[in-house]
C-alpha cells in the first residue's frame, strides 16, 4: 500500500499538476490559488522526502515508522494539504471570479 | 503575405522558409514529451543524482567504516567462514547478531573479511582472515544509499524505477536536442 502511494505521488501527482495547469489563465482566482498550493506542497514534499530518506542513511524498517511514512506518503499528502490550505484561506471573498 | 521562395533557395532563404506541417507536428510532440517526461521523472533523477554524488564521496563523507591496516597473514591459513561469522557476531550487540548476516566479503589480497549484518543500520565488522582479530567495526551507510540509488530499496522490482528514470532522461535529452535544432517551429 505504501509503495503504491509513493508511486502515485511520484508519477500521478506531477502529471495531475501538469493537467490542472492547462489554460492556467482561464482558471478562477481560487482555482489558481489551489494550483499554486498544490505546486508548493509538492515542492515541500520533495525536500521532505529527500532529506528524510537520506538523513540518516539507514534502512526503512518497521522500527522507523515515521520515517517510512514520510517517505512514502509525503508526495501525495503534502500537495493535497497545499490545495486544502489554499481552498480554506482565500483572502478575497470574490466568489472565484476570473481576472 | 508570405513571399514565394524560389526552388533554388540560398541557405539564408531556406532558413527563412516556414517549417512544414510535419516538422511542426514533430516538434510539438517533442515539446510535450519534454514537458511531461521532465515533470514525471524529475524527482527520480534528482534522487539518483544526489545519491550518486554521495556514493562518489562515501569515504570522504565517512559513510563507510575504515578497515584500518590489516596484519600480514597467508590466505591459506584463513579460519573457516563459520568461525569468522561467529567471531563477528561476538563483536556486535545481540540484537544486531540476531538480525543475521547479509554477506561476507573476503579480501584475500588484504588478508581481511568484511561481515555485514542485516540490521536497519547495516553494521559491518572487519576481521583478519588468519586469526579473526577485530580490525574495524561500524555502520555501512553507503549500502543504504546504494540501494536507494539503484532502486532496490523500493522492493524487488524497484530497479525498474531507476530504469524508468534513465529512459526518461534519454528521451528528455533527445527531445531537448530536437527543440534546440528547431527552436523557431511553433508548437502552440
Amino acid at each position: 500500500m505504501s509503495l503504491l502511494v509513493f508511486l502515485f505521488g511520484l508519477f500521478a501527482v506531477p502529471l495531475g499538476m501538469l493537467l490542472s495547469c492547462h489554460r492556467f489563465k482561464r482558471r478562477t482566482r481560487r482555482q489558481r490559488r489551489m494550483l499554486w498550493g498544490m505546486v508548493a506542497g509538492y515542492g515541500v514534499s520533495l525536500l521532505v522526502v529527500l532529506l528524510v530518506s537520506l538523513v540518516p542513511p539507514v534502512m526503512w524498517m518497521p522500527a522507523t515508522g515515521l520515517r517510512s511514512f514520510l517517505v512514502h506518503w509525503s508526495l501525495a499528502l503534502l500537495p493535497a494539504l497545499g490545495v486544502l490550505i489554499a481552498f480554506v484561506t482565500n483572502p478575497r471573498a470574490d466568489g472565484g471570479q476570473s481576472t | 503575405m508570405n513571399k514565394a521562395i524560389p526552388a533554388q533557395a540560398t541557405p539564408a532563404q531556406a532558413a527563412r522558409r516556414p517549417p512544414s506541417r510535419a516538422l511542426r507536428t514533430l516538434t510539438r510532440w517533442m515539446f510535450y514529451s519534454h514537458l511531461w517526461l521532465g515533470v514525471s521523472v524529475a524527482f527520480l533523477v534528482i534522487l539518483i543524482s544526489i545519491t550518486g554524488v554521495l556514493l562518489n564521496h562515501k569515504r570522504g563523507l565517512g559513510l563507510m567504516p575504515d578497515a584500518g591496516a590489516a596484519p600480514a597473514g597467508a590466505f591459506a591459513a584463513s579460519l573457516p567462514l563459520p568461525v569468522l561469522a561467529s567471531r563477528a557476531a561476538g563483536f556486535v550487540t545481540p540484537e544486531i547478531a540476531a538480525s543475521g548476516i547479509d554477506r561476507m566479503d573476503v579480501r584475500p589480497g588484504k588478508g581481511l573479511i568484511k561481515v555485514r549484518f542485516k540490521d536497519s543500520r547495516i553494521t559491518e565488522v572487519t576481521l583478519a582472515l588468519h586469526d579473526g582479530a577485530l580490525l574495524g567495526s561500524g555502520v555501512r551507510s553507503d549500502s543504504f544509499i546504494e540501494q536507494l540509488h539503484s532502486g532496490d530499496v523500493f522492493g524487488d522490482s524497484g530497479y525498474l524505477l531507476s530504469d524508468l528514470a534513465a529512459l526518461g532522461l534519454i528521451l528528455i535529452a533527445f527531445s531537448g536536442f530536437w527543440m534546440w535544432l528547431y527552436p523557431h517551429s511553433r508548437v502552440r
